[in-house]
């Protein structure tokens, strides 16, 4: 007998009934898996979005306490009822000092409306430099010397300048990965401002 | 030497060869492999941290001010008493879950330590089924139809009358 012999349900029967279910079943769950694989990769946040979420974002702003450089202490627990932007800065970062005197003109401005207060904290550098920096450049706010980078570690910053929006009730509102302006610092203040007076007027 | 080849002799050689297998596997897995004093622990926690300015290396291994800041932390942290996985998830929750190198064992992360063992017990069932089956099927056995042939065949070589005429 030849192979063109073979009957086609004797094929069959050899193979077993089950194995066409079988690998049908096999390939229609790898199938659903390769699909489930992309649609897992497709509906993440791309890497480039993730750098100005932070986990912090609606939580309570994690304390600042230390001393700072004209060696008083510091709590950002007083600066409760004021927005507070907390900018982590080193001497070393041009980025820093290009944003520095956008700091010093929103600090100034809100200093006298009484609305908002910034507080720095010192990132990997020499608290002396930090003292000629602001000699130099200007800035009435404290800067906190942060020991260790525990600070920095409870914001989760690794890369300065960073600068986190506190609001008035304590919670971080938003993350600023590089280098603010005034101008922008005053539009999100606005901004949220409009949003809880909304909100307040809905209720 | 006979006796080597004894089938009882090679029965009981796997045997002995399965069960020093099993009892190393888990002596290597019960066996207390952590780190002994505070300095250890923060390196052993720092290695299974990514470091998060640089590229492919991991808190332990690197200088950055970010990532001294983070071993400060740890120990710190190991110095209240905290153990390894709470520590992990404390730096996790500020820098976010792409510091941990080494997956959490809870939630979805939990699968990739799943997955495998899963892969694998459903492999070794799809073989012991697949085998089962294969002993199952019963031995060819020759039938009188088959028998018949033969005889015909044998009879023709023979140069005998065939039984049936063509």
């Amino acid at each position: 007998m030849t192979a063109s012999e073979v009957p086609d349900d004797l094929v069959l029967d050899e193979a077993g009934p089950g194995r066409g279910r079988t690998a049908l079943v096999a390939a229609v769950v790898v199938g659903l898996l390769a699909i489930a694989f992309v649609a897992v990769l497709a509906t993440r946040d791309p890497s480039t979005e993730r750098s100005t979420q932070s986990p912090l974002l609606g939580r309570v702003a994690p304390a600042i306490a230390g001393s700072t450089l004209d060696g008083r202490d510091y709590a950002m627990a007083s600066e409760r009822g004021r927005w507070v932007v907390v900018n982590f800065f080193a001497t070393w970062c041009t980025p820093c000092i290009v944003e520095h005197p956008e700091l010093v003109d929103f600090q100034e401005r809100h200093a006298e409306l009484g609305d908002a207060a910034v507080v720095s904290v010192l990132f990997d550098d020499e608290p002396d430099r930090a003292r000629a920096f602001f000699e130099r450049e200007g800035g009435e706010w404290p800067v906190v010397v942060d020991q260790d980078g525990a600070v920095s570690v409870a914001y989760g910053v690794a890369r300065v300048p960073e600068s986190f929006l506190v609001a008035p009730d304590g919670t971080v509102v938003q993350r600023l990965v590089g280098g603010i302006t005034a101008e922008q610092l005053d539009e999100l203040l606005a901004a949220y401002e409009a949003s809880a007076h909304d909100a307040g007027g809905g209720a | 030497m006979r006796v080597l080849q004894s089938p009882a002799f090679r029965r009981w050689s796997w045997l002995v060869i399965a069960a020093l297998v099993v009892v190393s596997f888990v002596r290597a897995g019960t066996t207390d492999g952590s780190p002994r004093t505070d300095e250890d622990r923060v390196r052993a926690i720092a290695a299974t941290l990514k470091c998060p300015t640089c590229r492919s290396q991991s808190v332990a291994d690197s200088d950055s001010a970010a990532a001294r800041a983070i071993k400060a932390e740890i120990t710190r942290r190991v110095a209240e008493g905290q153990d390894a996985d709470e520590i992990r998830a404390a730096i996790a929750s500020r820098f976010g879950e792409d510091v941990q190198l080494v997956p959490g064992r809870s939630g979805w992360a939990g699968l990739v330590w799943v997955l495998p063992v899963a892969a694998l017990v459903a492999g070794l069932a799809a073989v012991a089924a697949v085998l089962a089956r294969w002993r199952r099927s019963p031995r060819t056995r020759a039938s009188d139809e088959d028998r018949a042939l033969v005889d015909a065949a044998l009879a023709r070589t023979r140069g005998d009358e065939p039984p049936e005429a063509r």
